[in-house]
């Protein structure tokens, strides 16, 4: 089987590039976006009440939402409803990124609200400033806080992202499709694809549960 | 000095002090006492500026402050010379507690004055413990000590001892000794009686958010007023 794989990675290596290329084109996007959008927007909705009851509801609908559902819902009806017709990757790159952003948003606004304000206050009175009380007392205590469950989520976000072959975007789930229609070796082929899931997911996985073991130790007091 | 005066309080529009007034010397321990609810956090939140009273003047030292503020004053804290050791502690459960008592000092670490401090407190054996980690007498003594490692020359407690056995809270009543002697002005507050009158050069006693007696620790032996005897009487049946 191992040489069958080479081969098919070897013969298609175009195809898989492509595939792999828009798949983590795809990723990073959502990412980015996730990271970018989603700690702003969790920063936002913690500082104005108005915005915190918004991304509560939003996180109540999408959460509720199959994101598959959410997918084609953007790609067709939304289209019809509009008389556009907008690039897959585009649909795809909007949907995961919006999913994905409002999941960050509440596990940073969920992190920022649960921060004991007390212990800002203890650092204003020892004399420390804004900046210092961010950076050495906040920062730390919601990194913490937060790095792990945002690990977890971004590695469920790049699985995720198989569910854009449904809606024609040539990621490396569809190749991996198109190329067992044309060779019929199932296994080889849905096994190189597990594998190239497990090489990305699997460090990803493992750096949470690190880190969650590591940064998320029993801080109660005895 | 530390002065305040006619410091008012409303919190939900409930009038929390009512024209306090408090002064503190460099080197003197006021202690103010009162019944739970009385508003003793409160006056020291205030007088501390953590909460901004709604009316009345504090001194602190070289600053001057007039409630309410004017919209556009921006205010001069006067932190680290006047620093707060709270009930509640408030220890950075993430960092060490040697790293709890560092952080505050960022380059001013003065190693002698460090060893000196937690030499004080027989603190040397739980350093680089988390806070977690250690009891709550420890985690007490950890927060004076990085109250005291800032050298402030006035120090304000809240309720330090409530946690304490006797043994441990003798410990601490007699290194603040020491440390007022060094010239830093303590307001302690406390509901303890007998922690009060061994300590304080002066007693202020504190109820329904007035100052309804003040003087020596004397008027903890002969009150004037009928509220405080009634507190006394309650408070040695209590002991």
């Amino acid at each position: 089987m191992f040489s069958t794989i080479t081969n098919i990675l070897v013969q298609y290596k175009e195809g898989l590039l492509s595939g792999l290329l828009v798949t983590l084109g795809l990723v990073a996007i959502v990412w980015l976006s996730g990271l970018i959008f989603g700690v702003l927007f969790g920063i936002y909705a913690h500082q104005k009440k108005s915005t915190g009851s918004s991304l509560k509801v939003l996180w109540f609908l999408i959460s509720s939402t199959p994101i598959l559902v959410l997918l084609f819902w953007l790609h067709f009806p939304l289209q019809e409803i509009l008389g556009v017709v907008i690039r897959p990757f585009i649909t795809a790159s909007f949907a995961f990124s919006i999913v994905n952003i409002i999941f960050v948003a509440a596990i940073v606004r969920d992190a920022l609200e649960q921060f004991p304000e007390q212990y800002a206050i203890a650092g204003k009175v020892s004399g420390l400033n804004d900046r210092e009380i961010f950076t050495k007392i906040k920062f730390p205590f919601i990194f913490r806080a937060v790095i792990p469950q945002f690990l977890f989520l971004q590695v469920a976000m790049l699985q995720a992202t198989i569910f854009a072959s449904l809606i024609s975007v040539n990621e490396i789930f569809r190749v991996a499709q198109q190329i067992n229609s044309m060779i019929y070796k199932p296994i080889e082929i849905y096994t190189t694809l597990a594998l190239f899931f497990i090489a990305i997911c699997l460090p990803l996985n493992l750096l949470a549960y690190w880190l969650k073991n590591k940064y998320t130790r029993d801080l109660s007091e005895k | 000095m530390l002065f305040a005066k006619n410091i008012t309080k409303k919190i939900d529009g409930r009038e929390i002090l009512k024209d306090v007034s408090l002064s503190l010397e460099c080197g003197e321990i006021v202690s103010v006492i009162g019944p739970s609810g009385a508003g003793k956090t409160t006056l020291l939140r205030a007088i501390s500026l953590i909460d901004f009273p709604n009316s009345g003047a504090l001194t602190i030292g070289e600053n001057k402050y007039q409630f309410p503020l004017a919209e556009t004053e921006q205010i001069k804290y006067p932190y680290p010379d006047l620093t707060v050791v709270f009930q509640q502690l408030f220890i950075w459960p993430h960092l060490t507690i040697r790293q709890n008592l560092t952080l505050p000092l960022r380059d001013n670490f003065d190693e002698k004055h460090f060893d000196e401090v937690t030499g004080l407190f027989q603190m040397k054996n739980f350093l680089d413990r988390y806070p977690n980690e250690v009891s709550i007498g420890q985690r007490q003594r950890a927060a004076i000590a990085r109250a005291l490692l800032l050298k402030p020359k006035y120090l304000l407690l809240d309720e330090i001892t409530s946690a304490l056995d006797i043994e441990q809270s003798h410990l601490i009543l007699s290194h603040l000794k020491q440390i007022a002697e060094r010239g830093v002005g303590i307001v302690f507050v406390s509901h303890a009686l007998h922690f009060a009158s061994k300590i304080s050069s002066r007693v202020i006693f504190l109820d329904e958010g007035k100052v309804v007696e003040e003087g020596s620790d004397d008027i903890l032996h002969n009150p004037k007023t009928e509220r405080l005897q009634r507190f006394i009487n309650i408070s040695h049946q209590v002991i």
